[in-house]
């Protein structure tokens, strides 16, 4: 009979043919091929694209959105949204211009207030959504609006300027750079690695993936699924509260529109990374091809000498284009499962027909 | 056969939802090496009992003893620290996680102080499954692409690994075919002769007379009868559960 026969000592370790199969089945790896299909797209079709300074550009522009993106992956799985993520962004912005010239902060006391704002709209969202029990879309999308109203108040919609002579230690954490790579994309890497590592193999990354999978199941198991939905609505907060910290410590300027629109690029690169707008699935790793993907296509798309508009339209088309290639993934997972012999049952007995019966002729 | 002392023993136990009363002082014992089956109509009160003894619910009136000693189950977590394990009607799987993760759901085993040991749970995994004789290929697998009865059983599976006294199941077999009913009765028959204590919820009452060593039948909230299956019958269960009386 079916099982039976397996060794014990297969599950635990596996064949190197069998781990890659499995993984090239996914579709983060047919994410990272159309990356690399892209990037040598780009690079042999436009001008430019292949110079040093301009995939420094492509970089730092990748790292701003994929920190908050990896943010959001946690959000995504556990099963929530949080659209307002541009406008948190944007005020955290404008927050440090009026901290440091207004209210005369030295910028890494700005740093400090802005952070704990992070925190608390990451708190905001959260127990408005997980303990009130209003839907993260309609929360978020309140906060969206409020916090974009609260910039463009702050800020009486003027830009705030550093002034000239006022020197910190904090800019080049957000200017500088180490050997060629800008410091926002050493921030990226840093993120990916601590946000990669902490979803896949500790106690509060598996979690993640349980509440967002069965909240019922997983609550029934014990676990504090609000306090994990809080935990991952706080983490969303304060990337955002960073990348406006990087932002301003870069660009010593603050305006009130900045992160309009930023919301789409990150939860593009959520999708096009794999992670299922339902919950339960997706990885850090599908969300950095995500980014990086939009962030080409909106550079390269203009070295070919399209509007600027077109990196949006060309954005949408991909995400749509990943759904379907999702869907195509799925089914042909399925018919993997079924000749792997994971449906039993097939035999002696029960009634069920056709599909079960050809998966057992191949096992 | 069936420790004379019993391990669960709940008295007068009163719960009430708004201005319905599900339960009417329900006195209940469980005896470890034993399965006891809870039966009644619908709205009898089983499934608001099992809740009561897992941990989901809260009784407003009557005590609980566990081995002897007062208990209160104030939450899931806590039933289980006290030896309960339950199979919910819902099973509690996480469909996109595999076998392995499902088998520790919510007491993932780790390694310096927050790194899921994975390598240990695929291996426990696996070594329960295999103990209990359950027909699956890999613990690798999702838990989505079983069949109904694979998942009773890594349900089941699940609560003897947690390794308690008592083993709480809601319907397991409702929705099974014959072949997977009967290895899901396996199990229970494996978990009694370890002398765990079993109750079961069954609208099945030929399932549950192949099964069950005692029978407690609940009635608008109340226990109307607690009969050895031995020395009664379906008819006069079915007469009880449905008028109050036997025989009629």
């Amino acid at each position: 009979m079916v099982g039976a026969a397996v060794t014990a000592p297969a599950d635990v370790t596996r064949p190197l043919t069998v781990i890659l199969r499995e993984l090239l089945l996914t579709r983060q790896a047919a994410m990272t091929v159309v990356a690399i299909v892209l990037f040598i797209f780009f690079s042999t079709q436009a001008n430019n694209f292949f110079t040093l300074r301009n995939l420094l550009d492509i970089l730092r522009a990748t790292a701003f959105i994929g920190i908050v993106a990896v943010a959001w992956t946690y959000v995504l799985i556990a099963g929530e949204l949080d659209l307002s993520v541009g406008s948190a962004y944007g005020l955290g912005t404008i927050l440090m211009g009026w901290l440091v010239v207004s209210m005369a902060l030295n910028p890494w006391q700005a740093a400090g207030v802005v952070m704990v704002y992070g925190v608390l709209v990451g708190l905001v969202n959260g127990i408005i959504t997980v303990y009130i029990g209003v839907r993260a879309f309609v929360v978020t999308l309140g906060t969206l609006s409020f916090l974009r109203g609260a910039a463009m108040a702050l800020s009486g919609n003027f830009p705030y300027s550093y002034p000239r002579g006022l020197e910190s230690s904090l800019f080049p954490l957000g200017g500088g750079s180490l050997g060629v790579i800008p410091a926002p994309a050493v921030w990226f890497l840093a993120v990916l690695i601590v946000g990669g590592i902490v979803l896949r193999h500790t106690k509060f990354g598996y979690w993640v993936y349980a509440t967002g999978g069965n909240e019922l199941a997983a609550r029934e198991m014990g676990i504090p699924t609000q306090r994990i939905k809080l935990a991952a609505f706080m983490i969303v907060g304060v990337s955002c509260a960073l990348i406006a910290i990087l932002q301003v410590a870069w660009l010593r300027s603050a305006t009130p529109n900045t992160g309009s629109g930023f919301e789409l690029q990150v939860i593009g690169s959520v999708l096009i990374g794999g992670a299922a707008l339902t919950g339960g699935d997706g990885n850090v790793y599908g969300t950095f091809i995500g980014a990086t993907i939009l962030g080409m296509v909106t550079n390269g798309l203009v070295l070919l000498g399209f509007p600027p508009a077109s990196g949006l339209l060309a954005s949408g088309a991909i995400i749509v284009v990943a759904g379907i290639i999702d869907v195509i993934l799925r089914r042909a997972g399925g018919t993997v499962r079924a000749r792997r012999g994971v449906i039993d049952e097939v035999s002696e007995g029960d009634s069920r027909v056709g599909y079960d019966s050809i998966s057992k002729e191949e096992t | 056969m069936a420790d004379v002392t019993p391990v669960l023993e709940a008295r007068g136990i009163v719960k009430r939802f708004g201005g319905v009363t599900a339960l009417r002082s329900v006195d209940m014992a469980l005896y470890r090496g034993e399965i006891a089956a809870l039966v009644g109509d619908n709205g009898a009160g089983k499934s608001t009992l099992l809740k009561i003894f897992s941990g989901v619910y809260a009784p407003d009136a009557g005590a609980i003893h566990i081995e002897g000693q007062g208990a209160r189950i104030d939450s899931p977590q806590r039933a289980m620290q006290l030896g309960i394990s339950t199979v919910f009607q819902d099973l509690a799987l996480v469909n996109e996680r595999d076998v392995a993760h499902n088998m520790f759901l919510g007491r993932e085993p780790c390694r310096f102080a927050f790194f899921v040991d994975r390598r240990r749970m695929l291996r426990e995994a696996r070594e329960t499954i295999t103990a209990l004789r359950v027909d699956l290929p890999t613990v690798r697998a999702k838990v989505e692409g079983l069949s109904g009865g694979q998942r009773q059983a890594i349900a089941v599976a699940r609560a003897w690994q947690q390794g308690g006294l008592i083993t709480l199941l809601d319907e397991p077999t409702a929705a099974l075919g014959v072949r997977e009913a009967a290895r899901v009765t396996d199990l229970m028959k494996t978990l009694r002769a370890e002398n765990h204590a079993l109750l079961l919820i069954s609208h099945n009452l030929e399932s549950v007379f192949g099964l069950a060593d005692r029978i407690v039948v609940l009635r608008h909230g109340a226990k109307i009868a607690d009969l050895r299956t031995s020395e009664t019958s379906q008819h006069e269960v079915v007469s009880l559960l449905t008028s109050g009386m036997t025989s009629g």
